[in-house]
């Protein structure tokens, strides 16, 4: 495969392009779907081609093909290079960045794990669904309806440059989920969901704070939990957010911000506050190619411009430390590149995206957070939302929670929305807990450019803030 | 392939495809192959990203017996279709447990019109949309010195699809659209505004005017004050966001999937009043100018123009031909596939259209003494509690109106009520329809939101 990339990335050089990178993926997207009990989807999607970025006075082009043929491929350096020409003399913003004095060579790198995806059979993989279902319903009457998922995102990917780095890696993702929809009290209905997923072999349902039925109860219990659930109450509250929320939070509501094309292009809340305090002094987050420790996060050991991912550290002690970077933006600010510039397939050019990005843990316990928080919500898990990073506000949907009392919990509560923005968020975190859980999966992911759903990691342990903002709701 | 021969060059793939399928031993099969080039241009603050390519390929879907297999594969060789063909028999021969709704694929019916196709689009060339990405950008951007961050983005597409299957379909689809969007942030000292607009069109638009008009807007929020008010207040909603609130509760409620689950609101409402009587809605998959209008849909059926409510009265859910087997009615032309040839047809709307009112935009605001203008943009639209149909949006570009005229800017208000209720809230369907995406719609005006800020 490396010659084909190397007979494009000459083709784009002969034309006249200053730089040239080729990559190659071919990846294939299992998709797995139940619903009460019978199965609905069994979809399987291969993605393979070939894209070229051409360099041309600092501006890239961009152009891709699924055709594997030489004559292809020709056609897409010069595409590429086309682009980068006809935009060159009017981009003002020029994207130099040095080449690199030592090269990479590294072929076929991949995780080590015991129960790869492709060898296993389909009906292992229903019957993990089978047993996820069966256990969140545990035959009550009240359930409604279940949903179960599974996931699986594994291939090759290929990439060269005029560098001359060689790159070869195999990323993977698998992902098992159920949801229930059940009758609340009135005519409301009401809904529960949980899963796992990461960079593993199958042998992470064989833990057993993952099996399948031990999902499937957790499930089935917070769904019950929510039938008699009162709506929160609308307006400011202390708040204690659990990992799940608050690992979304890191992600859409702070990590984009830090995108550095939103930082170059004016777009982004963080801009020229490299330095400031932007948080509480015990906020610290880091994004992360490859984070070391037994996480479910998302393996990234090189971005698609080559570059090797590192821990990058974007707020220490409350200060603002860094930006994500491709090459360019990297040099541009003054940064090293951080492996930041990813795509999702062939038929897209990489942008700066986040690797696993994650709230450091602190030091308290889930008891000693409630016992802190002493009056206020504690919000569980989210269905999504909503941020815009030139500003820095957001909104979310937290799925569950409970009313705290007295440092207690008092009653359960519905599904509420949490608003704001991030900065003055980050600057009521009070306190951090000790259980610190980085997620990802095949499920969601993540969505900029019109490239969705990217697989990434987010993670926090739980987040108590003095104040956050709640509601809206009759 | 060329654009004015694809339809026959796909319809010849699939139908390769097709026999394939049959002589590896599928009982039943459907191959569905799509291609569609695209030219995209992004100007963002003068860093420009810009790319082009075919995105092409197949989606396969076999039965034997009831045991269904899907797999998809990029490109248009022998070799993708030899691989997708494989592996959804592959997929059908371990499922192991009937598809029991399943029967057939969709049977054979009339091919219709493809909406309106504009050459210049299949012209254009690469050099032609970067610099109507830079005009429209540099309007933006010299509009006023407090624009910071302005952007023009500009795409191409031009392609289609085709679909055969083992009941006799044989149809395919063609083609063309632009997109035009700019997003501009303005900022004065700590205050950050932004605002975008857009158009969505088969044919190549006016380019001019988009760029400054979307500078404007972020430019006069600015001004925004706190709303300081908690209670219910009439709301007029403008086409752009009229267009996510149609999105969002209709998507559940009328689609045939839904009510055949029994998770749509509407479900057991057919023949009931669930709107005012002014309010006509129908689902028009034929209409020339509309996005999704195609000759055939995405699994071969006749498109058609469905009446959804009529006088306020509900008339029809829409339907694929799986479910509207299990709801014993028939497809009604709505079977998309939204990642093209990678993923199996499920019912969308194809263009909805609101039958527009007499009242003029400015007659409404007149009508008002109290209240909120919604423009542009609502935050978390897309998480309303589509069982319940309530929601609550934070609105970013949203004016106050008093005594009949529209006043100053509000800082975000969160907006709530419930989409399915709200129909008989309608106050007002204005006369100013504008084609967005997915929809047809006019402004409306609603009372019984509740409105805090």
């Amino acid at each position: 495969m490396f010659d084909l990339l190397r007979y494009g990335i000459s083709t784009g050089e002969k034309l006249g392009a200053d730089y040239v990178e080729a990559r190659f993926d071919d990846l294939q997207l299992r998709t797995l779907v139940k619903e009460n009990q019978k199965i609905k989807e069994t979809n399987l999607n291969r993605r393979r081609g070939l894209g070229i970025v051409t360099y041309y006075q600092g501006v890239p082009g961009y152009s891709y093909t699924a055709s594997l043929e030489r004559k292809a491929v020709k056609g897409c350096a010069k595409n590429a290079f086309g682009i980068a020409k006809a935009s060159a003399s009017i981009a003002s913003i020029k994207l130099n960045f040095e080449r690199r004095e030592k090269t990479t060579k590294v072929h076929d790198l991949k995780l080590s794990i015991e129960k790869h995806p492709k060898d296993f059979d389909l009906e292992y993989k229903i019957d993990l669904m089978n047993r996820i279902e069966t256990s969140a319903l545990a035959d009550v009457d009240w359930v409604k309806s279940s949903r179960a998922l599974y996931g699986e995102f594994y291939g090759n990917k290929f990439f060269m440059n005029s560098d001359g780095d060689e790159i070869s890696w195999e990323p993977l993702v698998i992902d098992l989920r159920v949801s229930l929809t059940a009758a609340g009290s009135g005519d409301n209905l009401v809904s529960g969901g949980n899963g796992k997923g990461g960079s593993k072999g199958l042998e992470l349902f064989d833990i057993k704070k993952n099996t399948p039925e031990y999902l499937g109860q957790e499930v089935h219990k917070w769904t019950n939990e929510q039938r008699e659930a009162k709506a929160a109450p609308a307006g400011k509250y202390r708040a204690l957010c659990d990992n799940n929320l608050s690992g979304v939070l890191a992600h859409e509501s702070f990590g984009h911000c830090t995108e550095a094309d939103f930082i170059l292009t004016n777009s982004s809340a963080l801009k020229d506050k490299i330095g400031v305090q932007i948080g509480t002094d015990i906020v610290n987050i880091y994004d992360e190619g490859t984070p070391e420790g037994d996480y479910n996060s998302f393996w990234l050991p090189y971005d698609d411009e080559g570059t090797k991912t590192t821990k990058t550290v974007l707020v220490e002690n409350g200060l603002l430390k860094g930006y994500l970077h491709n090459r360019s933006t990297a040099k541009m600010l003054g940064e090293e590149p951080s492996g930041n510039a990813r795509a999702i397939s062939y038929r897209f050019n990489p942008i700066q995206r986040m690797k696993n990005t994650y709230f450091a843990p602190g030091d308290l316990t889930e008891e000693e957070a409630i016992e802190q928080l002493k009056e206020g919500i504690y919000a569980i898990q989210t269905s999504g939302g909503q941020v815009n990073p030139s500003d820095g506000t957001f909104l979310f949907k937290a799925r569950r929670g409970y009313w705290v009392e007295n440092g207690e919990i008092k009653y359960p509560i519905k599904d509420v929305t949490i608003k704001g923005d991030i900065l003055s968020l980050l600057m009521n975190v009070e306190g951090l807990t000790k259980d610190l859980e980085i997620s990802s999966g095949y499920f969601g992911g993540c969505g900029k450019g019109g490239q969705f759903p990217l697989p990434v990691g987010l993670g926090s342990s739980k987040i108590l803030f003095s104040e956050a903002t709640f509601g809206g709701e009759q | 392939m060329k654009f004015d021969t694809l339809k026959d060059d796909l319809l010849a793939l699939a139908d390769t495809g097709l026999k394939y399928a049959k002589n590896q031993g599928a009982d039943q099969a459907e191959i569905y192959v799509s291609s569609m080039h695209n030219i995209n241009i992004n100007n963002q603050s003068g860093m420009i990203e810009a790319k082009d390519g075919l995105n092409e390929g197949i989606g396969v879907r076999v039965a034997i017996g009831k045991c269904l297999g899907f797999a998809a594969m990029s490109g248009l060789t022998d070799d993708a279709l030899k691989h997708a063909v494989s592996e959804a028999l592959s997929v059908a021969k371990s499922v192991k447990q009937d598809n029991e709704g399943f029967d057939s694929f969709v049977s054979k019916g009339k091919v219709g019109k493809d909406g309106i196709l504009d050459s210049k689009i299949v012209e254009m060339s690469t050099e032609e949309l970067v610099q109507s990405a830079n005009s429209i950008y540099l309007e933006a951007k010299n509009f006023d010195k407090r624009v910071i961050s302005p952007s023009a983005q500009v795409q191409s597409f031009y392609g289609g699809h085709a679909v055969v299957n083992s009941e006799g379909v044989a149809g395919a689809s063609k083609a063309t659209v632009f997109v035009i969007v700019t997003f501009t942030t303005a900022a004065e000292g700590e205050k950050r505004k932004s605002a975008f607009d857009f158009k969505v069109t088969r044919e190549v638009p006016e380019f001019e005017n988009i760029g400054a008009k979307a500078a404007e807007k972020a430019v006069k929020l600015l001004d925004s004050k706190p709303m300081e008010h908690t209670g219910v207040l009439p709301t007029l909603w403008n086409p752009n966001v009229m267009s996510s609130f149609w999105q969002m509760s209709l998507a559940q409620s009328i689609n045939g999937r839904q009510v055949v689950e029994k998770n749509s609101y509407f479900m057991d409402k057919l023949g009931d009043q669930v709107g005012i009587g002014k309010l006509s809605v129908t689902d028009d998959g034929q209409l020339p100018e509309g996005l999704n209008t195609t000759a055939i849909d995405h699994e071969g059926a006749t498109r058609q123009t469905t009446p959804i409510i009529e006088k306020g009265v509900l008339r029809s859910f829409l339907y694929d031909s799986y479910y509207g087997r299990l709801g014993k009615v028939k497809s009604t032309g709505n079977a998309d596939r939204r990642q093209g040839y990678e993923s199996t047809p499920t019912i969308s709307s194809s263009t909805v259209v609101i039958t527009p009112g007499t009242k003029s935009f400015d007659k409404m605001v007149s009508s008002i003494d109290k209240g909120v203008y919604v423009m542009d943009n609502v935050m978390g639209m897309g998480h309303s509690n589509l069982i319940s149909g309530d929601f609550s949006v934070v609105a970013t570009s949203a004016y106050l109106i008093e005594k009949g005229e529209i006043s100053h800017p509000l800082e975000p208000i969160t907006i709530a009520g419930n989409l399915y209720k709200s129909f008989k809230d309608i106050q007002t369907i204005g006369s100013d329809s504008k084609l967005l995406q997915a929809v047809k719609t006019p402004s409306m005006l609603f009372d019984g939101f509740t409105v805090v800020g």
